[in-house]
């Protein structure tokens, strides 16, 4: 899954620490989603979509969309 | 969601592991001070065994407790990342108790109590391994 939350994170100048803190998830988890190397559960989706203020598909894409 | 907890997730999931530490400390010390206290001490008293064993009953769950705490705090990928230690672990252990009674039917081994200790050790080595894999996957 393609994730745009490292460009979204640094358009706030958050570093990978302040948005595990906000989202309640250790900044391993963040670092393992800006990398493609695990695909956050519908749950975590959501609660980044919030933070952000968008819909879960404007953050996150499938690899064939 | 957790918007209202005072401690954040790094702060929350230390003081879980802290807890974890000692009540695994609790448990191991009580498990080695019954040992001693009932082979040298108080030999063949059922009282104390009752007591010891209810002492270290107590430690066991508590640290069982504190492990399940521990567990439920952490979030979604670690706790991913304890399933895949876990599971490895299983299976190695699976895969030794085996090979030992393989090795035992064929009369290569006498498996005693001098084994059992072995297999947990080799279960906290494996969990340690297994850990440190799915980690390195994650990252």
């Amino acid at each position: 899954m393609n994730s745009k939350l490292k460009v979204l994170r640094a358009e706030r100048d958050w570093t990978q620490a302040d948005l595990a803190t906000q989202l309640d998830v250790s900044r391993q988890t963040i670092n393992a989603i800006e990398k493609g190397k695990y695909d956050p559960s519908l749950s975590l989706a959501f609660k980044v979509a919030r933070l952000f203020n968008l819909k879960i598909e404007d953050i996150f894409q499938s690899d064939g969309a | 969601m957790n918007g209202m907890n005072s401690e954040n997730y790094t702060q929350r999931s230390g003081r879980n592991a802290r807890l974890v530490l000692l009540w695994s400390i609790a448990w191991g010390f009580s498990l080695v001070a019954a040992c001693f206290l009932l082979k040298f001490w108080w030999p063949q008293n059922k009282v104390m065994l009752a007591i010891l064993v209810l002492v270290h009953g107590s430690c066991a769950l508590g640290a069982l407790k504190a492990h399940q705490v521990w567990l439920r705090g952490l979030d979604e990928l670690q706790q991913q990342i304890q399933l895949h230690s876990m599971a490895f672990t299983l299976g190695i252990t699976w895969i030794a108790i085996t090979i030992l009674l393989l090795i035992n039917s064929a009369s290569l081994l006498d498996i005693g109590d001098f084994h059992l200790p072995i297999l947990a050790v080799l279960m906290a080595v494996v969990g340690t391994v297994g850990n440190l894999i799915a980690m390195r996957k994650a990252s």
